[in-house]
């Protein structure tokens, strides 16, 4: 207990005191662009605030259609990627590491990239399409909002495909060869052996896997904030974004806090989903 | 030098690790330079008595990649002996600078004394009880007569001066004289004739007429203005508040945004994914004839590796017949922290930037329009930008966006959102402009 203790020490400090400070505060009227009106306590009222608030619902679902199309779309080609990368061939090394280099631009670079990609005067993604005859003239795609989602869907997988391949990738080598001898000398066919060993000996990475990407996508902020500008309107601002501009573009600390503080439980609640469903699940298997 | 209470710090560390936003906004204690010389041991130390150190002046602008900061900043330090500046350049971004600041002084943070701040920050600041008044300090009657009208009314909230204007900006029309003159057509004065321009000299994909900034941000707010105050509509009155933008004007300039990118097609549908730098690399690669924006775009279009050089015109925005033209003001303003500890020493500083001299170095080297008025009949400036003339002209009907520190919300959930529905064609322009008087109403009944 005595050696854990800094710890957790630490752990309520840099966690739960902000936490605690942080709700505190969204159970107050607290507006810094006009102190005159003081900081009245106002018990649950931003949190009525929010549960009316048509910009947040709009805001969870963007979020949610968001970290569900590309954690789906990351899940199925990164464990692609995996089994490819999982084989024996030449040149494998090389394959690993080019890999990578999405994973290792920085967000806003990769942001910043593929605004130029989308570009409507001058973007390979107009030019490609024109090129193939799928369109006659150059199209602001940005400024539609089911394409602004898509675009920004399609700017996340291609950056964080490679993260979650590897991570898959480190759980399949673990997995002993043994298991798949065996299961060949009893007839079983590549789906069988896919279906039967790889994909139940997988699923707890596939779960940390899952878990990291969900919370970061269900925070994502910087690929859509240079994009779209959370645009065209609201159809793609995310959690984060409006948080963002309660906070430092209203200076609303009040209904800023609170939403900090229900972006919190958000996360929370997913985690505690993957932990205890998914993880309940997975042992069962195993 | 740090005065941050426990209670602020806790407040600043709660919003921080709520894991809503932003790392590294924590206030951070300015690194203090060494004094300069002025404090240098005098030799014998019995009988001269010590003397005093200079004072520390804090000054935080954005990055400044004209030079002339730095040089006024060290020509200021060379001269003074109890006054020495500690200039800090911050990231080019305004939105970065403004959260840093905002952050800084909510934590009535001493370590900054003076900000440059774009100009819808100074009512904002002001109102949150950031930036010191200054309409009562020594020779602010006499800057305040040299200087432009507009510009002075985004320093002013609720009858209190809280900035100086530190160099001036307003939306201007630059246009392709050779293309123009080689058609024998005389440049547009009313936006019926843009159109007619547009419409016979025109040939896009690879010519477009008219390019300005419809991405969904704070630049389509400034452009629409300028459509808006041309037509003789606005946005509220100022003085009571009243919101007008649900007028025959207020609907005709949305309307003509809309008509410039669907109707006549003059501007292409692209211009909605534009800020500046978007917009002017159309010109510039002579894929525009006409183009809106800031005056510094003047000294880029006639750089040596231009393709534009010298074949490129300034003039006020178009605007509806008989009225006069709007310019949207970008200007930048120098405001003193409320949280300072030598409030003489600071505005003493600031008054060293608005002199006519500073002004000039500023505008010489930046290429950026003066806030003092009298530069702009400088023989030297004029010998090297000659068309300072026609933008003094601009400065004087040039308009702040409105002054209230609640612009910065309504500027994204009011206008934007609405401009870019229309713009869009997901919403007519009169309905645009009705949501946006509702929704400025609503955001503004809060501090009633």
């Amino acid at each position: 207990m005595l050696f854990v203790a800094p710890a957790i020490l630490v752990m309520i400090a840099v966690a739960f005191v902000p936490l605690l400070s942080a709700f505190w505060l969204s159970l107050h009227d607290i507006d810094l662009r006009y102190p005159a009106r003081g900081e009245p306590f106002i018990g649950l009222g931003n949190y009525l605030t929010l549960a009316g608030s048509e910009r947040l619902h709009n805001a969870l679902g963007v979020t949610v259609a968001f970290a569900g199309a590309t954690v789906t779309l990351e899940l199925v080609l990164g464990l692609a990627i995996a089994l490819i990368m999982n084989e024996e061939f030449r040149g494998r090394g090389l394959v690993r590491t080019a890999l990578l280099v999405p994973w290792a631009l920085t967000t806003v670079i990769s942001a910043r990239m593929w605004e130029w990609i989308y570009n409507a005067q001058y973007g390979i993604f107009n030019a490609t399409l024109r090129g193939i005859g799928l369109i006659d003239a150059y199209r602001a795609w940005t400024t539609d909002p089911q394409f602004a989602f898509w675009a920004a869907v399609l700017a996340d997988v291609w950056k964080t495909t490679p993260f979650m391949s590897l991570l898959l990738l480190a759980g399949l080598q673990v997995i002993p060869h043994e298991l798949y001898e065996s299961a060949m000398i009893d007839g079983a066919n590549v789906w069988h052996r896919f279906w039967r060993i790889t994909l139940p000996l997988l699923q707890p990475t596939m779960l940390v896997a899952l878990l990291f990407r969900t919370l970061d996508a269900t925070r994502v902020f910087d690929l859509l904030f240079i994009l779209t500008g959370g645009g065209p309107g609201y159809a793609t601002e995310s959690l984060s974004i409006l948080t963002y501009r309660t906070l430092f573009v209203n200076l609303d600390f009040g209904l800023g806090s609170a939403l900090a503080v229900f972006v919190f439980l958000f996360v929370m609640a997913i985690s505690f989903f993957y932990i205890k469903v998914l993880g309940a699940r997975t042992e069962r298997t195993i | 030098m740090n005065t941050l209470t426990r209670r602020e710090f806790l407040r600043l560390s709660a919003i921080a690790g709520a894991g809503a936003v932003l790392a590294a906004c924590a206030p951070s204690a300015a690194p203090t330079s060494a004094p300069p010389a002025a404090t240098s041991a005098p030799a014998a130390p019995t009988a001269v008595p010590p003397t005093a150190a200079p004072v520390k002046i804090v000054l935080c602008t954005g990055k400044d990649s004209s030079g002339s900061t730095p040089k006024l900043v060290s020509q200021f330090n060379a001269s003074r002996k109890d006054i020495q500046i500690d200039y800090q350049e911050m990231p080019s971004s305004s939105t970065e600078q403004h959260d840093k600041y905002a952050t800084v002084f909510a934590a009535k943070d001493s370590s900054i004394d003076i900000v440059a701040a774009d100009i819808p920050w100074a009512p904002e600041f002001a109102s949150a009880g950031w930036l010191l008044e200054l309409e009562k300090m020594p020779g602010y009657e006499d800057i305040r007569k040299e200087y432009f009208e507009g510009p002075l009314l985004g320093t002013t909230y609720k009858d209190h001066v809280y900035a100086i204007p530190w160099f001036n900006n307003a939306g201007v029309l630059f246009w392709r004289k050779d293309i123009l003159d080689k058609a024998g057509v005389k440049p547009p004065e009313t936006f019926e004739e843009l159109v007619e321009v547009c419409l016979k000299l025109q040939k896009p994909p690879d010519l477009h007429g008219f390019v300005w900034q419809g991405f969904q941000y704070e630049g389509l707010v400034c452009d629409w203005l300028e459509f808006l105050w041309g037509m003789g509509g606005d946005f509220w009155d100022p003085k009571t508040g009243k919101v007008l933008v649900d007028s025959p004007e207020g609907v005709a300039s949305v309307q003509l945004m809309v008509d410039m990118i669907h109707k006549h097609k003059i501007s292409p549908e692209s211009v909605l994914t534009f800020k500046e730098t978007e917009s002017y690399n159309v010109y510039l690669a002579q894929n525009a004839i006409f183009v809106r924006g800031w005056p510094s775009f003047y000294v880029t279009a006639n750089k040596d590796e231009s393709k534009v050089k010298g074949v490129t015109g300034i003039k006020a925005m178009v605007r509806a017949p008989g009225k006069k033209p709007g310019a949207c003001l970008g200007t930048w303003n120098l405001a003193v922290s409320k949280f300072t500890k030598y409030p003489q020493q600071a505005w003493e500083v600031v008054k060293f930037f608005s002199t006519t001299d500073a002004q000039k170095t500023r505008a010489m080297m930046g290429g950026n329009p003066p806030a003092r008025k009298a530069v702009y009949n400088d023989k030297e400036v004029l010998a090297q930008f000659p068309h300072f003339g026609a933008l003094g002209e601009v400065m004087n009907t040039a308009l702040p966006r409105p002054v209230t520190p609640a612009y910065p919300q309504i500027s994204v959930e009011a206008i934007q959102v609405n401009l870019t529905a229309a713009l869009t064609r997901k919403n007519t322009a009169q309905e645009a402009v009705k949501n946006m008087k509702a929704k400025t109403e609503e955001i503004l009944a809060k501090v009633k």
